[in-house]
């Protein structure tokens, strides 16, 4: 018989594989002339004109010795700051590296102040390939890899042969995924299956349909009314600043909503979209915390909606960032409901078509909603029927917006935490706010003047459900989860 | 259904813990503070130019402004609680503004704790929970720094034990 002796022998697991050294990888040898070409192009553009000034107001002398006495010495000039900008952008990307691991993407960059900065696989929010106008002209992209937290993109390595963008983010998605790969060969694409498209048509028609345009339009009739009552182009001209403001404005809009495109794949939601800079977007499955259906007044008449989505990786911190938080910039219902259906499959309720009708345009307690009390009217005499929510198994419904119609909805498992606000008015009319904190985002899901009582009930609601909703929840490595089912 | 009484921020089953009472001192003190130089800024800048008879009523009701923050700021700093529940931590504030957030274990991306020169002199800190959401407000101030390392790490623990994807 055996015994044991108490000098427990550990056994010592097979020495680990000594994992080779990450291969680092400079981006293509061309970025440095995209980089520097933004720069270049806007002193060609805002820089001329002064420029040429300033060398008119200096001695002829001066002149003379640095040959700037015609607009091809100025030309000259230019040329040679654009020079230096190609310099200072070649000297950076000769300290520009990445590489992909098993854990994260990394990027190390910087000339003077080094900077090494890593995306965890496990924490990827989505990944862009970027295509500048000029990088599209070249065959480059842009990768940026995204994660939660922090401002700006995660990791942006620029600029990569478009074919090798699209391979890296693959390899990037895989691996987030948590699929087993052959380390060499590369991973295979997602298939897609297209959900919607948005004809130019339709885009063109919703931006003139919308308090966007409207107003301005109106604004350039009143100021040429004006400029013809007077005689004279001044009122127009003096306003040249704001008409172009809103021309740009106008001009984004457009360039970002032209040719939308979204189709699903395994690794998630994939948008393509953009005029001149085409992006193509992948947000992996679970990664939306919430989603916002909108119908401005006048897109009644053709049944458009439009889908804004809360992703953790993209912050709205500055104007051009808000527009990845695109879903689907302007489509028919049916469009905006495939849009919902990627966040939030299966409500898992009897009659989901009508429910969602009631939220999307419906007002009252129909489709079990609870909208506010009445005794809101006071403060509140428009939409108090139409402001309400409704819980399902899956997720939460906010109903809100009389003209503007608003219906946004939050899964349970992603909601990070619960507040409720109650101000002296309120307080008086024994009501309160319910509000849902979720990620960075344009979706703000909160139910202003709800009775105290039902917003008891709902907190106490929304924190059951989304504890079993998160405890359920496998979306962090996505494709390894299924397998494990 | 009649609007029945509910207490929405004091739920039944909670007993809040309170903060520090040196946190009224600490922003009695404060307030007073400011009030004074305010007070000081408006003898010297309008007493040469426009008398008494202006400057009078601005002292009084800085004077009298002093007395509601002092009496404002005692019963602000009793209303706030916070409760460490099985699975979330629950936080109240306020009077006339009332706020209660709750925010789950599993949701905290770090905690937070501060300590500036005024606090440390008074020997008090503060506890500010982070999620991956920029509304969460949740702050707890006025604790003795031991309840505060031991609130953190309990955090810190439950936390990881509990943490979910976003």
């Amino acid at each position: 018989m055996k015994f044991d002796l108490g000098t427990h022998v550990e056994q010592t697991p097979p020495p680990p594989r000594p994992k080779p050294e990450p291969e680092w990888t400079r981006p293509h040898i061309l970025s440095p002339l995209v980089e520097a070409w933004k720069g270049t192009a806007v002193v060609l553009i805002i820089g001329f004109q002064p420029l040429q000034e300033f060398v008119g107001e200096l001695s002829t002398d001066v002149r003379e010795r640095f040959f700037l006495n015609s607009a091809t010495g100025i030309l000259a000039l230019i040329f040679v700051a654009a020079l230096i900008g190609v310099i200072v952008a070649w000297l950076a990307w000769l300290f520009t590296r990445y590489t992909l691991g098993e854990e994260a993407v990394q990027l190390r960059s910087g000339v003077l102040w080094r900077n090494r900065r890593q995306a965890r696989l496990d924490r990827l929010q989505a990944v862009d390939v970027v295509q500048p106008f000029l990088a599209r002209l070249v065959g480059l992209a842009e990768l940026r890899v995204e994660v939660a937290g922090g401002t700006g993109t995660a990791v942006r390595i620029a600029y990569l042969k478009e074919g090798e963008a699209q391979r890296l983010r693959n390899q990037i998605l895989a691996r987030s995924a948590g699929l087993d790969l052959d380390e060499e060969a590369p991973a295979p694409e997602a298939p897609e299956n297209e959900l919607f498209e948005v004809p130019f048509g339709r885009l063109i028609g919703s931006l003139v349909l919308s308090s966007q345009v409207i107003f301005p339009v109106l604004l350039v009739v009143f100021f040429a009314v004006l400029a013809i009552i007077a005689r004279t182009p001044e009122p127009l001209l003096a306003n040249l600043p704001l008409l172009f403001l809103i021309a740009v404005q106008v001009w984004q809009r457009l360039n970002r909503g032209a040719f939308f495109r979204a189709a699903t794949s395994p690794d998630g939601v994939r948008i393509t979209h953009g005029l001149l800079e085409q992006r193509r977007q992948t947000v992996p499955p679970g990664r939306i915390q919430a989603i916002r259906l909108t119908q401005p007044l006048l897109w009644r008449l053709y049944g458009w909606w439009r889908v804004d989505m809360n992703v953790a990786g993209y912050g709205t911190t500055t104007a051009g960032q808000a527009l990845v938080n695109d879903l689907l910039p302007v489509g028919k219902l049916n469009d905006a409901l495939r849009a919902l259906w990627l966040v939030v499959p299966d409500f898992e309720i009897d009659d989901t078509d009508a429910v969602l009708n009631h939220a999307m345009v419906g007002s009252g307690a129909a489709g079990e909603f609870t909208t506010s009390p009445k005794r809101v009217r006071i403060i509140d005499p428009l939409v108090v029927r139409r402001t309400g929510f409704r819980i399902t198994p899956r997720a939460l419904l906010i109903r809100r917006g009389r003209l503007t119609r608003h219906m946004i909805v939050v899964p349970h498992e992603r909601i990070q935490s619960v507040s409720i606000y109650q101000g002296p008015i309120q307080r008086s009319l024994q009501v309160a706010r319910f509000q849902i904190d979720s990620t960075v985002g344009p979706v703000a899901p909160v139910v202003p003047h709800l009775d105290t009582g039902t917003v008891a009930a709902l907190m106490r609601e929304q924190i059951q459900q989304a504890r079993q909703a998160r405890a359920a929840d496998r979306t962090e490595r996505w494709m390894a989860a299924e397998k494990g089912d | 259904m009649t609007a029945e009484k509910v207490e929405l921020f004091d739920p039944v089953d909670v007993t809040w813990d309170r903060v520090s009472g040196r946190l009224i001192v600490l922003r009695r003190l404060v307030a007073i503070g400011l009030d004074l130089l305010a007070a000081i800024a408006v003898v010297i800048a309008l007493l040469p130019r426009v008398g008494w008879a202006w400057c009078g009523p601005i002292l009084g009701l800085l004077f009298l402004i002093s007395i509601w923050e002092w009496w404002l700021i005692g019963r602000q700093v009793r209303a706030i609680g916070y409760i460490e529940r099985t699975d979330d931590l629950l936080i109240r504030r306020g009077i006339l503004f009332r706020q209660l957030v709750v925010v789950p274990y599993g949701r905290m991306q770090f905690v937070d704790v501060q300590s500036g020169p005024l606090e440390r002199i008074f020997n008090l800190a503060s506890v500010e929970l982070h999620t991956a959401s920029p509304t969460t407000k949740a702050t707890i101030p006025g604790l003795l720094p031991e309840e505060a390392a031991r609130l953190r790490d309990r955090l810190a623990t439950r936390g990881e034990a509990q943490m979910a994807g976003l």
